[in-house]
């Protein structure tokens, strides 16, 4: 069945079962007009990355520009990593944040239910749902910032409810719910 | 401290360069010399931008503070994308411009590309191959000159955290969002640094950096013309930075902060090793420079590992000296403990510690053996039938016991001092007693690749100082040597015939036994 990363790859052109730097480009340029090294870095962090001489890699930001990564597109943990990723690019474009999508990514299941994402005539649909009561993530208290956090609640939740993706497509936000 | 994330690195499949706020370690194969520049020069940009910012400050007391390795991988994980992208244009730049064309000289460094070209992109509005330099160094110390301390002083340093400071306050956000208005940012700010020159200088700096030639821009003379410009660049990318919130230091404004948070620390820690930050006229000093840039510096000659090694025990010297010169090495033991991989177990003695090294059999595996001589007595023994050349480091002279015990022994042979401690230690002392100075650059290429060597005589010959390491180090400390001897210091282009066997039987002998040299080994990381 498909779901929202077969919409995404689908809208950036891709397919087939793995990720390597220049699809993540593909990726990048489809969904935000920031530097696509900006969206390449947090998707290389997905749970399940893969590296070409087998071996573990350290979370390095110039390990990431090798090229000699795969992401696993079969792998459930993963899809779910690079729709997140997704969601946080469009974000920082659409709402115009000072932060980078690398910052978002974590923090973003805190502040929204990302409850579908498809194709539609020239872009992506995003749709979303604010969470009540946001809060830090208790793993990331040492270090994201609670006012940082709380000027992203606050953007996300002045946004909308429909804000338009830059390079095409729009987002709608729904009511706050509780988790 | 030695693992992957707490260090930057410049790695790949020629030679290699490591930094931590410790120093910086390169292993050199000396068969390119301007990758061996390059990486050289990306650990020193390394060493300039730390020393230099209020990042570096908290990176350097974070590296040393006990039990504090998460904040600083924390800080130095924030930091990554600035340091490397300024670091990596930066060397390969100043390789070119030692070396001319370098052709594709980061292909054994493929991840390094993507920085380089993001920098070109930055640096790709402005006229001038020293202002492109001097562009995205300002660029690299705006990022960096965050208000981290105060937040430290504010939160105490035990219980600061990364998420004391804003995002829009940490290096690798502001660079990406320099990199997001690029090339525009920095274009505009070396319109900055023009307007500045133009209104406080004559025109010769400006003139000077008209293509990519670096030397003629980059004369002594124009030192302050071009301090002005980088600092009119620098208060523009903060003032545009501001937009976000953004607060920033002005470009010296992190000495008073970094001075106080030094005394919380040493009041809180004790000595951990800290520095205060460069004054401006340190920077503006060539000679300040290069002696802080010796002392951090780390070239390895044995590879990644240092030499396996062991304790011979005592016997007939003659099958480890053969026919040439015999070289008695003496280190402290400090030093040694830092060279080799020694047994667990060993006990080295206490103090200096001469010794001969051969390389051995043992069980199967090839160690260095050191036959340890214990007394004084022992060295006039090794004289026959071989000559004998004695190679003690500089570290062992502070050893005054020690050096009134042996001194005269080894006169009656050639000594050369291996300096291994900063030239800040000895050469005032060469520079207060008025005479000359003789040194001799040379060049050694061998199967290890081109080395390059230093040797000096404030005595008119008597002991040779020798600094070993590759060209690089030897212009820096040449370039030392200048700024304190002045005209006192002379130089020619080989060595005294009376000397040269000696020496040469002494290099040989370093490049083949020594697992690396370095200037630190009082109160370095030998400890």
């Amino acid at each position: 069945m498909a779901d929202d990363l077969d919409a995404i790859l689908a809208h950036a052109g891709l397919d087939g079962t793995e990720l390597r730097r220049e699809q993540t480009g593909a990726l990048a340029r489809a969904v935000s007009r920031k530097p696509e090294e900006e969206f390449i870095t947090p998707v290389v962090a997905a749970p399940g990355t893969g590296w070409d001489d087998g071996q573990q890699r350290p979370r390095d930001y110039l390990e990431v520009h090798t090229g000699r990564w795969h992401i696993d597109l079969r792998d459930p943990a993963n899809r779910r990593h690079l729709v997140l990723v997704t969601v946080a690019a469009v974000l920082v474009d659409a709402l115009n944040l000072t932060e980078r999508t690398g910052w978002v990514v974590p923090v973003l299941p805190a502040v929204v239910d990302v409850l579908a994402v498809r194709v539609v005539p020239g872009g992506l649909h995003v749709e979303l749902a604010l969470l009540a009561d946001p809060q830090v993530p208790a793993d990331l208290a040492t270090v994201v910032n609670a006012l940082d956090f709380a000027d992203l609640v606050a953007a996300v939740h002045r946004a909308g409810p429909t804000v338009a993706i830059p390079v095409g497509g729009t987002v709608t936000f729904s009511g706050s719910t509780t988790r | 401290m030695a693992d992957h994330l707490a260090r930057l690195c410049l790695d790949g499949t020629a030679s290699t360069g490591f930094y931590t706020p410790h120093g910086f370690d390169v292993t050199l194969y000396g068969a390119d010399l301007p990758v061996d520049h390059m990486v050289y020069m990306h650990e020193v940009q390394h060493c300039a931008l730390n020393d230099e910012t209020a990042w570096g400050t908290a990176l350097h007391v974070y590296a040393r503070m006990p039990g504090a390795d998460a904040t600083f991988t924390a800080l130095l994980d924030a930091c990554r994308l600035t340091h490397e992208t300024f670091a990596t244009y930066s060397s390969v730049r100043l390789a070119a411009a030692r070396h001319g064309d370098i052709g594709e000289i980061l292909t054994a460094y493929s991840a390094y590309r993507v920085p380089h070209a993001d920098a070109e992109r930055l640096v790709s509005g402005v006229t001038g191959a020293n202002r492109r330099l001097l562009a995205l160094s300002a660029a690299a110390r705006v990022c960096m000159q965050g208000p981290i301390i105060d937040a430290i002083l504010h939160a105490g340093p035990r219980s600061f955290a990364l998420a004391d400071l804003r995002e829009r306050d940490r290096p690798d956000t502001r660079w990406a969002w320099f990199l997001d208005r690029a090339p525009a940012s920095l274009a505009e700010a070396a319109r900055a640094g023009d307007r500045r020159l133009r209104a406080d200088f004559d025109g010769t700096a400006l003139n000077s950096d008209a293509g990519d030639d670096l030397h003629a821009s980059t004369v002594q003379e124009h030192d302050q013309a071009w301090e002005a410009w980088e600092e009119a660049a620098y208060e523009h990318l903060a003032g545009i930075l501001a937009a976000t919130g953004a607060l920033t230091h002005g470009i010296y404004g992190h000495r008073q902060p970094t001075a106080d948070l030094l005394a919380r620390i040493s009041e809180e820690y004790g000595d951990l090793g800290l520095r205060d930050a460069m004054s401006e006229a340190q920077r503006r000093d060539d000679a300040a420079v290069a002696s802080s840039v010796l002392q951090q510096v780390r070239h390895s000659l044995s590879g990644d590992r240092p030499y396996p090694a062991m304790v011979l025990p005592s016997m007939d010297i003659e099958p480890l000296v053969g026919d040439g010169t015999a070289v008695v090495h003496i280190r402290t033991a400090n030093r040694l403990a830092a060279l080799y991989r020694w047994p667990s177990g060993t006990r080295l003695p206490s103090g200096p510690v001469a010794a001969l090294r051969a390389f051995v059999d043992a069980d199967g595996d090839e160690m260095l053996g050191h036959l340890i001589l214990a007394e004084p007595d022992r060295l006039p023994l090794v004289a026959s039938p071989a000559p004998v050349a004695v190679c003690v480091s500089a570290a062992c002279l502070a050893d005054t016991g020690w050096t009134r015990r042996w001194w005269k022994t080894l006169l009656a042979h050639p000594v050369f001092v291996l300096v291994d401690v900063e030239p800040d230690r000895f050469v005032p002392a060469w520079a207060r007693g008025g005479d000359e100075v003789l040194a001799v650059g040379i060049e050694i290429r061998d199967t290890g690749g081109t080395r390059a060597a230093l040797l000096c005589t404030p005595d008119g010959g008597t002991i040779w100082w020798l600094t070993l390491g590759n060209d690089v180090t030897v212009h820096l400390m040449a370039e030392y040597l200048r700024g304190l001897l002045g005209t006192r210091l002379r130089t020619r282009g080989e060595l005294p015939a009376g000397i040269h066997t000696a020496a040469m039987a002494v290099i040989t002998s370093l490049l083949a036994t020594e697992s690396f040299v370095s200037f630190d080994a009082l109160g370095g990381r030998d400890g």
